[in-house]
């Protein structure tokens, strides 16, 4: 495996946010370091995909997950895909397809932004052929960006890249509407809640609140009343949906710490993740029920296709 | 030790896809917690030849197994929870770690308020911190941050009311009958008892800090001479 430095890309417009991110890590959680990884695990990983990437030994799938309207110039030839609900491409102020391979060159300037029309979703991510040189420090679940930074690029080889369709235009693979409810698999302490909150749960809208990041999204909604009495602290997976005692649920994402003392009262299904993570503070949504099997064979026949 | 199959003392529950916890069922929490050693640390050694194994965090009262959903479910746990055998293990988690701690460093510290409140003298609190083994119950909050209990009963002392905005790393500190060592600076609003020297958290060492969890530790006073010629010594100098 080669670790080429040759710059790929320039940031001009950070837009609201440009983070460096990667795949997630595995087997350090026990040591209390966060797993972090993609916030929309559809676009990132489908992103991979199209561009052929592998993770090998050595090297880690990664990605520019950006927020807003953001700018980039190419600084040599190289295939790219940009994948996000809705996200408008440009390259030297030409429309060009999401979720598409597109070939770049050196000079290119590189526009993404939210559409005006269909305004959904509010992360894209912005992948290389290879993958960026750059990889993350022990301890960091992501690298902030700022205008002016370049970035790197592997040198791609047959054990990091097999494929790629440069002439392929795809339709957007996973429907990101929140029109129909997010299917939630109810756990953890469910049995300790009053029957009755798990009714209120399926039966509410929540909001999503500004105070939503990467670590885990705050939502509104009529106060579920938490379980009393103190539990100890567990392990809590990206998806699950913790109840403090104020009532207000909040769901547990990328950045979330190792391990949580509040009660949850279950966690979103894969399959439903992306579209959560995805929604706009003040979007509402609503919960429905879905056991693990359903949500597992949902989560298995959309990789199925690809993989 | 328990010696029934391993399978059989723990609760098993599937709560996602990729996910399951496990409770340990018999004993106090100090032995349940054994057991949540013994279990993880038998699944650590079982993930090198499982690559579907992504995550194993053992706590408490529980461990959480994350896994690959595209490549696993909960019976291919379950199974691989069948194959461990019980009478192997625990022999390593007897190890002992002993850490220095001064008392007397003129730094931000709740030694004071500690002795008002639990009228204790200065060297009874500092004996009664001393004397007792610990034992790591969980690692989480930040990196490297070991929850040890528990405390003697007459040192429990509730968060302070407003915390700091920035602890030093290396106190040494109490919130209500735990007890942890800061490896790094951050907030927090726990009783700061001490400090000490050994610097606790290596980012670039593999592992990152000497607790795991299940493991004993003890510690002794040192006196402020001792603490300027260990300070900032990496753990795994001053535990070689």
């Amino acid at each position: 495996m080669f670790h080429g430095t040759n710059t790929v890309l320039e940031i001009i417009q950070t837009g609201l946010l440009s983070l460096l991110i990667d795949a997630g890590k595995t087997g350090v959680q026990h040591q209390g370091l966060k797993s972090g990884g993609p916030m929309d695990d559809i676009a990132f990983h489908f992103a991979h995909h199209l561009l052929g990437n592998k993770a090998s030994n050595s090297t880690q799938l990664n990605a520019l997950e950006v927020m807003g309207d953001t700018q980039f110039v190419v600084l040599q030839a190289c295939y790219i895909v940009i994948a996000g609900p809705n996200v408008m491409v440009e390259i030297n102020e030409k429309a060009q397809p999401a979720w598409s391979v597109l070939r770049c060159k050196s000079g290119d300037e590189i526009r993404l932004y939210p559409s005006e029309v269909n305004y959904t979703g509010q992360r894209y991510y912005l992948v290389v052929e290879g993958g960026f040189s750059a990889s993350l420090e022990r301890g960091e679940t992501y690298r902030k960006l700022a205008n002016g930074d370049s970035l790197g690029i592997s040198e791609v080889n047959e054990q990091t890249v097999t494929k790629r369709d440069v002439s392929a235009i795809n339709p957007c693979p996973y429907n990101y509407a929140l029109n129909t409810p997010i299917r939630v698999i109810f756990g953890y302490q469910v049995e300790d809640f009053e029957l009755v909150t798990k009714a209120q749960c399926l039966s509410q809208p929540f909001r999503v609140t500004s105070q939503s990041d990467r670590m885990g999204y705050r939502l509104s909604c009529n106060a579920l009343p938490s379980p009393n009495g103190a539990m100890f602290s567990e392990g809590v997976h990206k998806g699950a949906i913790q109840i403090p005692p104020n009532g207000q649920a909040i769901v547990m994402l990328s950045d979330r710490q190792t391990l949580g003392g509040y009660p949850k009262i279950g966690a979103i299904a894969h399959i439903d993740l992306p579209r959560f993570v995805q929604a706009l503070p003040g979007q509402s949504i609503h919960f429905c029920e879905t056991d693990v099997y359903t949500a597992r064979n949902a989560w298995r026949l959309f990789w199925r296709r690809y993989k | 030790m328990n010696s029934s199959p391993l399978h059989t003392q723990f609760n098993m529950c599937t709560v996602g896809e990729g996910c399951m916890l496990l409770y340990a069922l018999h004993g106090d929490i100090g032995n349940k917690n054994r057991l949540c050693r013994q279990l993880s640390e038998s699944l650590f050694r079982l993930s090198r030849s499982t690559p579907w194994l992504l995550d194993v965090i053992p706590s408490y009262d529980s461990v959480t197994i994350h896994f690959d959903a595209l490549e696993a479910d909960q019976h291919d746990v379950y199974q691989l929870i069948l194959q461990i055998n019980v009478s192997t293990d625990l022999s390593n988690s007897e190890k002992r770690l002993c850490l220095p701690v001064c008392y007397t460093l003129p730094w931000d510290n709740d030694f004071n308020e500690m002795m008002e409140r639990t009228s204790l003298s200065h060297d009874e609190l500092i004996g009664l911190h001393t004397n007792s083994v610990y034992q790591v119950y969980a690692i989480g909050f930040a990196p490297g941050f070991a929850y040890m209990g528990f405390v003697d009963e007459k040192l429990k002392l509730a968060r302070k009311a407003s915390p700091r905005k920035r602890v030093k790393k290396g106190a040494v500190a109490i919130a209500d009958t735990q007890l942890a060592i800061y490896p790094s600076d951050s907030p927090g609003g726990w009783n700061i008892l001490g400090y000490c020297p050994v610097d606790l958290l290596a980012l670039n060492h593999e592992p990152i800090s000497p607790f795991s969890v299940g493991m004993s530790v003890t510690f002794e006073a040192i006196e402020e001479e001792q603490f300027h010629t260990l300070n900032g010594v990496p753990w795994y100098e001053y535990c070689a």
